[in-house]
């Protein structure tokens, strides 16, 4: 148990401009969870990439069972046992889920149905029941993340390397997770396992190494150190406690009457002025679903939507917006950024009408826009050239919150706002949806994560298979409740 | 610092080998620094400049298109037709551009609201454009034409060639809506993640037709240079011609999959490619030994593009 598996010392890793790790040490023993913190920005992904091999390292060392390992790539961490599941998704979307989950280990003279039963065997250990011939890209983000994983385990991996794995997961989901992963340290493997979600840091692993700005901040034993001691380690200073919502709720400013699509029956919701609505679903319940109709990039349903009043069913996306709807979709990467495009470019694009005029571009107006509004969020870096796909995961979450806020939308749908946000960057953007919601604006958001909407919701809908289970001000309930409903509707069981 | 942004500017692999190409050069032959041979290098490339600009517009959306050279033949043809007919020439050169606009259209229409892969739309547009070529003349080329559309082929202006002057023109434009207006500001965007800047509102389906529309108009321009110098409209497409025109936009590190790029680095890249011929040409290479050449000189500009992409990434 005691023994050290691998170890890492002294890595540093320069980006144009950015010292990103800075003599970082890490070691890992065999059969423990290591889980590894920091804020977005710290290092931490850039130093499982360096692990992998995904990455070079500038200097420093790697030693695997007490042998320092010279040169290092994916290929041959996989054949040394190291098997990464990264932060970005990966999957091929045309394949199916069997293919996804033998890709790059495809057995040369075992048939495609032995394939499929095996993925099979795997996908009942995490409750997926569906065909493993469906495509992934006919699955949800979560079900996307769970093959993702799956595909990692399959690997029969001693050390298993998770860069924030439960993004998008709903709570039976991670605890499917946990299960598996308590079975593989059962199994003398190792985990390294990263997240923002301090209540599973807390749950799953054994020991923990914060990160600061590419530094070691501290090694612990989980049993002795709290929570909030991490967090201060990972800012480096004391946190404020957060403050309630408060403000005053006026008109409606949203109606939807008994939306009907091919995934939701009959919803009903009215969003008020300076409210913030959540609506609290698991993963398939059908959040998503209503924000594509409202959103107008699904316009094949059934049932009315108004906005200030205004009959507004059957809009397209530019008309929403027009109507002052933002919406933050839940996969940043493959529906919210332009990954090889500037900061500045990602914030102000739906603003056709305000950067151009006669067509031509207002370099000025894009340069302070974006500043104000990056600064605004809290963005890591001010310099709005950045390209945005160098961005650690919750800093490119910010850049797609701040275009909506920089655009003065007036409803804000945000799907999963804070999934790979560190845990003070999260209460800066509840911060942010507070102060956005001041009376003037209004919010609905939809999430797996049933804390984050008791802490920032005035009022929550629960749905479940695609209907409203019920409605509740947000007093006098906990997590408990709403995790009651959301699985009420014949709905999965945890 | 200046350095470094110098290093990051993806245009530096294909710039490199335009300078080296071109310090060679001036050693092997005395020839070459000539006013004359440079005029003369300008000229021949005026063609591939327009081509690859209009090809750039494209390719940054993640698009391709093959169907240029046969929408040069169709929109040379239409001209040479219709003044043959005895209309003014400048009603030729607007039927001309507004036919090779209306094949860009036609790609643009069926990549973008069909949704079918640009390269084989193209693949088979190209063969369309070229059989509607064929058809319209009768498989035989045109030739003859007035004084005054000859002049925009083989005249000159202060000594300067015209068809350098149109180059100059659609490079001063084209740089201008590449960098400056929204066509090239979502172009790039499109390229880069179409289903973020659908999600943005903005209509991707416009920005694609516009940008299939502007590779036709460029070709449209193209077409009454070459058929003006040649003094003849042939019905036969090159079919090299839009493979040249995407050579020289790659070479400049412009990604295929888009996102990616820019109008100048198109236009190094297709002076590199003038520099060549012409190079080759002053030292009697033989035409076999050409091709080849220009093929070796491409990896190397892409080789040369991903040295500097190592390299930034690391200091
Ligand atoms: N390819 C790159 N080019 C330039 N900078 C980069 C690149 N990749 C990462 N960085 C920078 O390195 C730093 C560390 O990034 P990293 O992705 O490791 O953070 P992280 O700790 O995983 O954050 P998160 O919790 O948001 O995922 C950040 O400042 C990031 O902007
Ligand atoms: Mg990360």
């Amino acid at each position: 148990m005691e023994q050290s598996i691998l170890s890492v010392k002294n890595i540093c890793k320069n980006f144009p401009g950015v010292r990103a790790l800075d003599n970082v040490c890490f070691d890992l023993r065999q059969g423990e969870v290591h889980a590894l913190l920091g804020e977005n920005g710290a290092g931490k992904s850039t130093l499982m990439k360096i692990i992998f091999g995904l990455l070079k390292k500038d200097s420093g060392e790697i030693f695997l069972r007490n042998s320092e390992l010279k040169s290092i790539s994916p290929s041959k961490s996989y054949e040394n046992g190291i098997a990464l599941i990264p932060q970005e998704r990966t999957l091929l979307t045309h394949k199916s889920i069997a293919e996804n989950i033998f890709l790059g280990m495809e057995p040369a003279f075992v048939s495609k149905k032995e394939m499929c039963l095996q993925s099979l065997e795997m996908m009942k250990r995490f409750s997926m029941q569906i065909s493993p011939d469906t495509p992934a890209a006919q699955l949800s983000a979560g079900m996307q993340q769970t093959v993702e994983i799956m595909r990692a385990i399959n690997r029969k991996a001693q050390i298993l390397i998770m860069d924030e794995p439960t993004g998008g997961l709903s709570a039976q989901e991670v605890k499917r997770l946990f299960e598996v992963i308590r079975t593989l340290k059962g199994q003398k493997a190792s985990v390294i396992y990263i997240s923002h979600r301090m209540e599973e840091i807390f749950e799953i692993s054994d020991r923990i190494t914060v990160l600061r700005d590419g530094k070691n901040a501290g090694t612990f034993g989980t049993a002795d150190v709290t929570k909030e001691k991490i967090i201060e380690l990972m800012a480096g200073k004391k946190i404020s406690a957060q403050k309630q919502h408060k403000s005053s709720i006026g008109e409606e400013v949203l109606q939807v009457k008994e939306l009907c699509s091919n995934k939701i029956h009959n919803i009903n919701l009215t969003l008020r002025k300076g409210e913030i609505l959540g609506i609290a679903g698991l993963l398939g319940s059908g959040r998503t679903e209503i924000f594509e109709c409202i959103y107008g990039i699904n316009r094949d349903y059934k049932g009315r939507i108004f906005i200030n009043s205004k009959d507004c069913t059957h809009y397209s996306i530019s008309d929403a917006i027009s109507c002052g709807v933002g919406l933050v979709t839940e996969d940043r990467k493959r529906t919210g950024l332009s990954l090889k495009s500037s900061v500045a470019k990602n914030i102000t694009l739906p603003m056709e009408k305000r950067i151009f005029r006669r067509g031509i571009i207002n370099t000025k107006k894009v340069q302070t826009i974006s500043s104000e509004y990056s600064e605004k969020v809290g963005l890591n870096t001010s310099d709005m050239s950045f390209t945005s796909g160098n961005l650690s995961g919750g800093n490119q979450q910010k850049v797609v919150i701040a275009r909506w806020l920089a655009n003065g939308s007036k409803i804000l749908l945000l799907d999963e706002p804070t999934v790979g946000v560190d845990v003070n960057a999260k209460q800066e953007i509840h911060q942010l949806i507070r102060q956005y919601c001041n009376g003037e604006n209004s919010v609905i958001v939809a999430s797996s994560d049933f804390p984050e909407l008791l802490e920032i919701c005035d009022r929550i809908v629960v749905i479940a298979q695609g209907k409203v289970v019920k409605e509740l001000e947000n007093k006098d309930i906990d997590e408990k409740i709403l995790l009651g409903y959301a699985t009420s509707a014949g709905g999965e069981k945890i | 610092m200046r350095k470094i942004s110098l290093l990051k500017a993806p245009e530096f692999g294909v710039s490199i080998a335009l300078v080296g190409l071109f310090i060679l050069m001036s050693f092997l032959s005395p020839l070459f620094l000539s006013g004359y041979n440079l005029l003369n290098i300008l000229l021949q490339s005026s063609t591939y400049i327009i081509l690859s600009i209009g090809m750039t517009f494209v390719i940054v959306t993640g698009g391709i298109d093959l169907s240029v050279g046969s929408i040069a033949v169709v929109s040379g043809i239409l001209m040479a037709g219709v003044m043959k007919g005895g209309t003014p020439v400048w009603i030729a050169i607007i039927a001309g551009l507004a036919i090779s606009t209306l094949c860009g259209f036609v790609n643009g229409f069926l990549v973008s609201k069909i949704n079918l892969p640009s390269f084989i739309v193209t693949l088979a547009t190209m063969s369309i454009f070229q059989g509607a070529a064929l058809i319209f003349s009768g498989g035989l080329p045109i030739y003859g034409f007035p004084k005054a559309f000859s002049f925009l082929g083989t005249g000159s202006i202060f000594s300067i060639p015209v068809p350098v002057i149109i180059a100059f023109v659609c490079i001063a434009v084209s740089v201008w809506v590449f960098k400056k207006t929204r066509i090239g500001h979502y172009a790039l965007a499109i390229g880069d993640n179409r289903q973020a800047v659908r999600m943005c509102g903005v209509n991707v389906f416009k920005y694609e037709l516009i940008v299939y529309m502007i590779n036709g108009l460029a070709t449209g321009v193209a077409a009454i240079i070459t058929t003006a110098r040649l003094n003849s409209a042939e019905p036969l497409a090159s079919m090299s011609m839009g493979l040249d025109a995407v050579a020289a936009v790659v070479m400049s590190g412009t990604s295929l999959s888009g996102g990616s790029g820019s109008v100048t680095g198109a236009i190094i890249g297709s002076l590199l490619m003038g520099v060549l011929r012409n190079g080759m040409t002053l030292l009697n290479v033989q035409s076999y030994y050409q091709n080849l050449i220009i093929g070796v000189v491409i990896l190397i500009a892409v080789f040369i593009d991903k040295i500097r992409n190592s390299y930034s990434y690391k200091k």
